[in-house]
């Protein structure tokens, strides 16, 4: 067994709570462990579902294989093993898949789309095509110039009464659809947002069903330009595309029509509401955050504290032994607090969750007063959490030194996975911005106006009394934090615009401000989630504990980088500050011997991370060493292609160095 | 398709009337970033060589495979080492050399060899030995590789396992690495292209360990270049960036070296195995303080390019509308937009100049030491440590932030920020890692604020002197320095005061400095931001130039100050040097300067006069028409080499084919 083996060993007999007791609540239940570990196992032991380590694919090696095990999930596993959706196994197979899969934006986007959009004939029509993989079918939203500003959009679809067709056109290089996944090559459909022109007039963007290569040849169709956007910083297993239409015909009924249509003579009817179309995108950002963000998260916490268990650099007791650098404090206080936050937005997203799903039984019902609110929160919470999750990452990454920036580690395909989190499904920036527009109309509003959840902004500050560590009175400095933060934030709009500037530019000049407050309102709602949720849940008093230190690390670890803004709106003094710095030290140090356990309690296998520094053994030199023969540039001895350009000059040193050999 | 004959593009027209808009001499600016109008000639002549040279030209990087890379970098570099640079007379010392950095291709090999490998050879040989090898090396008759990181040792240097044991009878030296961790792991150009190694090893005689000394050591024959016997080397595979450097594992098995190869201008081993040691290592370490100051050129340079892609992208890239009713406007017209970028703009600047200050500190040091003073070398290690660490730091955030900044464009390898982030993060990891480089600034600092003023040098004597009293509005540049020596020489003497009481209640000193790191890293992140913006308003205070660029100087300046003190108020309330009222103003100056700065964005950035080629981005070209561009790069992605993938489509196919027959019955049924 290796040294290294051992320590990690060791950190497992001096965990002090019951590992698998804290997966079982991770994952909701024992039942639901189980039911994981059975859909997990299924996957893991699949031999058609084994290729090589990704980073030693080249981009087409890594598309190809990953378009390979996507079909044979969707056609042949998931039915041998008697996974149909509506299954309690369906909901944990996103946990089961392979890194890397292709066809995500045909199952997670377009399927969705088409039941929002599509009539009932439609649906019948499209759903089980799409779920055989009968056709693949792309969502083509973004152009190349333009993404977040869909008013700006530029795709035109255009009725033509005679044919009783849509003519679909990208007038400018700038108005081509550019990134959908799925679209440069596996596509043969497209579902294409454009503006509907009736007779000359626009009425906005709405769906279309677009053929776009050819249902036998899969060759791209007359008028169709498309192919894969090329190279990115990850996602490289997925072929991003382009899709440039000139003059492509559709028949009239694939406008999807379930909202609005058009009448064989052209009349436009509109039959619903859009913003129920609101719902189905809260729908996405409420789940985004947990698969894309803070499982990506755990995983990068999982490698970075089993490396740091095992890896050791230098003495702390002069004349003692090499310490393991999970020992030093300013390691602990790079990743221990990562790992508060991969529980509380986990936790605090299963609160948003839960309101999403009431809510979605109110719109069935016709209530959609709680709109706003869910939309403001979720849209915070996806830009919270994707920023803090790829901060969080990057953290961990250079944590581990130099083997952080081996693929081997696994660490940049975290990176590079959580990073576009940061501007996709909504960028971070516009976000808050929404968000924030929410909040200040709140202010002005009185309590009884207001969603309990908001109440907080508008009703007087509350004091702290006693221990200021307490979960408590965190949750209440969060608190007075974001309402006096959005209060501020109003009351500059209000002053700009009542000195005469247009509501525009007030709005423009307190922007960085009103970010500032939403990013307090949205940490106000984490923490006092996760809290609520620590206080609740049934649990031994031993991981109970660590929960609670979790949540309290979070607090303070925030408070701690943030003191400004307390010490400015005078909730803390610079005396609380320091007692918040020294309880943070002392709650790494507390939660230390735990780190290993609690990073195993998120149960990844090792397959599911490809981290020669993060398997479950602590063999991290073995497999590092093991991983770099593999390295396609070491096929032979020596790498003939660059060698012929070194050895005109080598040789020339061969002659001298054997010349003064023989000299000798 | 799209007719190639166009008028401007919208993109173009508007990026044209940022640059009429420019209230600035832009050439003038790009003197002073030179140093000098004869300078900027000369990098200009030198850049236009590299680029106008056939041979130089390839493919974009991002269209190319690993392996291509690997082998144009070097083809390129065997080129410029031996033929461009020789053939065009840029010897080492001439003044083109100096430019020579900015004029390499954006991915080269080799580099290793000539910065890390070279000047070791000249640093730890004897003159004997110096004559030998470096001919050889610069020739590139040899490629040798600096070997000093262990897989499982960086840096703690005396954890390194490999070693170099005296055998007397055959006046060898034997190489082992005793451990799978030992082997050396991660030197550049050491995996395929070195047929050399410097090894550093512990030296052991007659059982004895005599610490790291440094071995040159013969890894691949000189004739077919395959590993010799005991010898096992190769790429340690792919990484986040540098994929076109061969990073190299090297483990050895009794591997003999005639005893010749133990460098030995410091240290002697004598044929009998007597141990002469002849001089001080310390003299190594000013070497060290002029490395790091260029090293942090090298990533600020970085940060200028990402500044220039994402402000020219910024003020092309349109999106949505300020003004209801009015036309959309580019992202640069948002305050937050201005408020990622322009801060970095600043930050850029700042380091720079902070830079420039460094090397001249370091050109007084050099001639001192070479009378034999060395009683700057403390505090010189201490700023260079520090300053390395905290301007990789900032630069690669603001490398992010630039990315970022460009939306999902950002996120794809055709505008080159991915590149540059990958470039740019490792340097806080590698020529010391930065946490380690903080805490050893933090002791240094610590053992001054123990000591009296006049015991100090200059620099540093105001840690232990009485704060200063701002006067007037805190935000001119001469109350913003003040604003951050107080708050350098408060947080420093109140982590020292915490280490002392610590102790003093019988925790034992290295637990007392554990226990205390965190505040130690963040004193000494203050400390040499003091220095840092000191020396840029030094800089902007003495340099002549026209009232305009002198404006722009002093707005960014006061920008980089006051940015830092936005995003870290609390340390500075909490300090009690600011008050709450201060910072709101702090706040409002902020916003205030990017409004003024906005204007200029763009010929600030053309300023740093990067050809598009050093770019390789399709967001940051001089012309601004990125739509095309991105199209065009998009045609070369590998993967459209066919209409039609049928490595990957051929898993579809049957299923597609399955679907063709039910839409064609459907139809035929309609």
């Amino acid at each position: 067994m290796s040294i290294e083996s051992n320590l990690l060993k060791k950190e497992r007999q001096n965990v002090t709570f019951s590992v698998e007791e804290l997966t079982n609540v991770w994952d909701g239940g024992k039942e639901d462990t189980e039911i994981r570990r059975k859909v997990v196992k299924v996957f893991g032991d699949d031999p058609v579902l084994k290729s090589p380590p990704i980073c030693t694919m080249t981009r087409e090696e890594r598309y190809t294989e990953a378009t390979r095990k996507c079909v044979y999930i969707f056609r042949n596993m998931l039915q041998k093993n008697g996974i149909y959706p509506g299954s309690k196994e369906f909901e944990h197979f996103w946990n089961a898949m392979p890194i890397e899969y292709t066809l995500l934006i045909h199952m997670g986007a377009f399927i969705p789309c088409i039941m929002s959009f599509g009539s009932e004939e439609q649906v019948a029509k499209w759903l089980p095509l799409s779920a055989n993989l009968n056709i693949i079918c792309t969502y083509a939203q973004t152009e190349l110039g333009h993404g977040s500003f869909l008013r700006g959009l530029e795709t035109e679809a255009t009725f033509d009464r005679e044919t009783q067709e849509f003519v679909i056109n990208c007038p400018k290089v700038s108005s081509m659809k550019w990134w959908p996944g799925d679209m440069g090559l596996n596509a043969n459909h497209a579902l294409v947002m454009a503006n509907l022109i009736i007779d000359g007039k626009k009425y906005g963007m709405h769906p279309f069903m677009v053929q776009i290569r050819d249902l036998s040849t899969h060759m791209p169709l007359p008028g169709v330009t498309v192919g894969d956007i090329g190279s990115k910083m990850g996602f490289e297993a997925i072929d991003n595309g382009f899709l440039y239409m000139k003059n492509v015909r559709i028949p009239r009924e694939n406008l999807l029509n379930k909202n609005s249509e058009v009448k064989p003579d052209g009349t436009y009817v509109k039959k619903a509401s859009d913003r129920l179309m609101y719902g189905s995108m809260v729908n996405l950002r409420v789940n985004l955050p947990k698969s894309q963000a803070i499982d990506v998260l755990a995983k990068a916490c999982t490698i970075a504290i089993r490396y740091s268990a095992v890896r050791r650099q230098g003495l702390l007791n002069p004349g003692g032994a090499e310490v393991a650098v999970l020992d030093y404090t300013l390691q602990q206080h790079k990743l221990i607090p990562q790992l508060a936050t991969v529980y509380a937005t986990k936790f605090a997203g299963e609160g948003i969750i839960k309101k999403h799903q009431a809510f979605l039984q109110n719109m069935a019902k016709g209530n959609i007063s709680d709109l706003a609110e869910i939309h403001a929160l979720s849209a915070s919470f996806k830009a919270s959490v994707s920023e803090q999750c790829t901060e969080g990452v990057e953290v961990c990454r250079r944590a581990c030194g130099g083997h952080g920036y081996s693929q081997a580690s696994g660490l940049p395909h975290l990176l590079s996975k959580v990073t576009p989190t940061c501007t996709y499904e909504g960028e971070n920036t516009v976000l808050y911005l929404q968000t924030a527009r929410y909040l200040v109309k709140c202010a002005k509003e009185k309590a009884a106006d207001l969603p309990e959840s908001i109440l907080f902004l508008v009703q007087p500050i509350q004091n702290a009394r006693g221990n200021i560590t307490s979960l408590d009175n965190l949750a209440l400095y969060f608190k007075n934090r974001a309402a006096l933060c959005v209060q501020a934030a109003s009351k500059k709009v209000n002053q700009m615009s009542n000195k005469g500037l247009a509501m525009h530019e007030a709005w423009d000049k307190s922007s960085v401000q009103l970010v500032h407050a939403t990013k307090a309102y949205v940490i106000q709602y984490i923490f006092d989630a996760f809290a609520s949720f620590v206080k609740e849940v049934k649990c031994s008093k031993s991981v109970k504990e660590i929960l609670e230190d979790l949540c309290c690390l979070y607090g303070l670890h925030y408070i701690n980088n943030c003191s400004g803004d307390f010490l400015k709106l005078g909730i803390l003094t610079a005396h609380h500050c320091n007692i918040a710095e020294e309880a943070e030290i002392a709650l790494l140090e507390k939660l230390r011997p735990n780190a290993v356990g609690i990073v195993d309690a998120f149960d990844f296998t090792d397959s599911s991370m490809e981290s020669c520094l993060g398997a479950y053994d602590g063999n991290v030199y073995e497999r590092l060493f093991d991983m770099a023969k593999l390295s396609p540039l070491n096929k032979e001895p020596v790498h003939q292609a660059s060698y012929k350009y070194l050895r005109p000059y080598l040789l020339e040193g061969r002659d001298i160095l054997e010349g003064a050999k023989s000299k000798l | 398709m799209f007719s190639t004959v166009k008028d401007m593009s919208i993109e173009s027209t508007l990026i044209s009337k940022e640059r009429k808009n420019a209230k600035f001499p832009v050439e003038e600016m790009t003197n002073i970033w030179d140093g000098g109008k004869e300078e900027t000639e000369l990098r200009r002549k030198i850049v236009k060589l590299f680029e106008d040279d056939p041979v130089l030209k390839s493919p974009p990087i991002c269209t190319m495979t690993r392996e291509e890379r690997f082998t144009k970098a070097t083809r390129k570099s065997a080129y410029i080492y031996r033929n461009l640079i020789p053939n065009n007379g840029l010897h080492p010392g001439s003044r083109e050399f100096e430019h020579f950095s900015r004029a390499m291709p954006v991915e080269n090999n080799l580099l290793v060899h000539m910065i890390a490998f070279i000047p070791c050879i000249k640093s730890f040989g004897s003159q004997e030995q110096v004559a030998k090898w470096l001919p050889l090396a610069l020739n590139l008759n040899i490629i040798g590789a600096y070997a000093q990181t262990e897989l499982g040792h960086g840096s703690f240097l005396r954890g390194i396992e490999t070693e170099a044991t005296f055998d007397k009878k055959t006046q060898e030296f034997v190489i082992n690495c005793p451990k799978v961790s030992s082997m050396k792991w991660w030197p550049g150009d050491m995996g395929l292209n070195a047929n050399h190694a410097l090894v550093m090893a512990n030296l052991i005689i007659d059982g004895k360990e005599y610490g790291m000394h440094a071995f040159i050591v013969q890894i691949r024959d000189l004739s077919t270049h395959m590993p010799l016997p005991g010898v096992t080397v190769g790429d340690i595979g792919n990484k986040l960036g540098f994929e076109e450097t061969d990073n190299g594992f090297l483990y050895m098995k009794n591997v003999r070296i005639p005893r010749e190869n133990l460098l030995n201008q410091n240290s002697e081993v004598k044929p009998d195995g007597t141990y002469v040691k002849k001089a001080s290592d310390r003299l190594t370490y000013g070497s060290m303080v002029n490395l790091r100051a260029n090293f942090a050129t090298h990533v600020i340079n970085l940060l200028a390019k990402a500044c220039t892609i994402a402000i020219r992208y910024s003020a092309v890239r349109r999106q949505g509308i300020l003004e209801p009713g009015g036309a959309e406007v580019p992202v640069l017209d948002y305050t937050l937009q201005q408020h990622k970028l322009i801060p970095s703009l600043a930050l850029v600047y700042a380091s720079y100049f902070a830079g420039v200050a460094m090397k001249k500190k370091y050109k007084i040091f050099a001639k001192n030491m070479a009378k034999g003073n060395l009683s700057d070398l403390a505090e010189i290690h201490a700023l260079s440590a520090s300053f390395k660490a905290i301007v990789t730091d900032q630069c690669t955030s603001g490398v992010e932030v630039c990315r970022r900044a460009c939306g999902g464009h950002g996120y794809s390898q055709a505008s080159g920020l991915p590149f540059l982030l990958c470039k740019i993060t490792p340097s806080c990891t590698y020529e010391g890692e930065n946490t380690v480089l903080y805490l050893q600034t933090a002791r240094y600092l610590v053992k001054c604020a123990s000591k009296q003023a006049a015991d100090l040098p200059e620099s540093i004597a105001f840690l232990v002197q009485p704060i200063q009293d701002m006067k007037g509005s805190i935000t001119s540049l001469d109350n913003l320095i003040i604003c951050f020596k107080n708050s350098a020489a408060l947080c420093v003497q109140g982590v020292s005061k915490k280490v002392n009481e610590m102790s003093n209640k019988g925790l034992a000193m290295h637990e007392v400095w554990n226990k205390s790191s965190v505040q130690l890293v963040k004193s000494a992140k203050m400390y040499v931001m003091q220095y840092i913006i000191g020396a840029f308003a030094s800089f902007v205070k003495e340099v002549k130039c026209s009232e305009p660029i002198k404006e722009i100087l002093q707005d960014l300046c006061c920008l980089y100050g006051l940015h830092y003190i936005n995003t870290h108020s609390g340390e500075f309330l909490k300090l009690g040097v600011l008050s709450a009222h201060h910072c709101t103003l702090a706040e409002e100056t902020e916003i205030q300067l990017l409004e003024k700065l906005r204007p200029n964005a763009v010929g600030i950035v053309d300023a740093f006069d990067f050809t598009d080629l050093s770019l390789e981005s399709c967001l940051g070209t001089y012309d601004g028409n990125v739509y095309e561009r991105l199209f065009d790069m998009a045609k070369l992605s590998p993967l459209n080499k066919e209409k039609v993938h049928q490595e990957s489509y051929r898993h579809l196919r049957p299923f597609l084919l399955e679907g063709r027959d039910i839409l064609e019955g459907v139809k035929s049924k309609n």
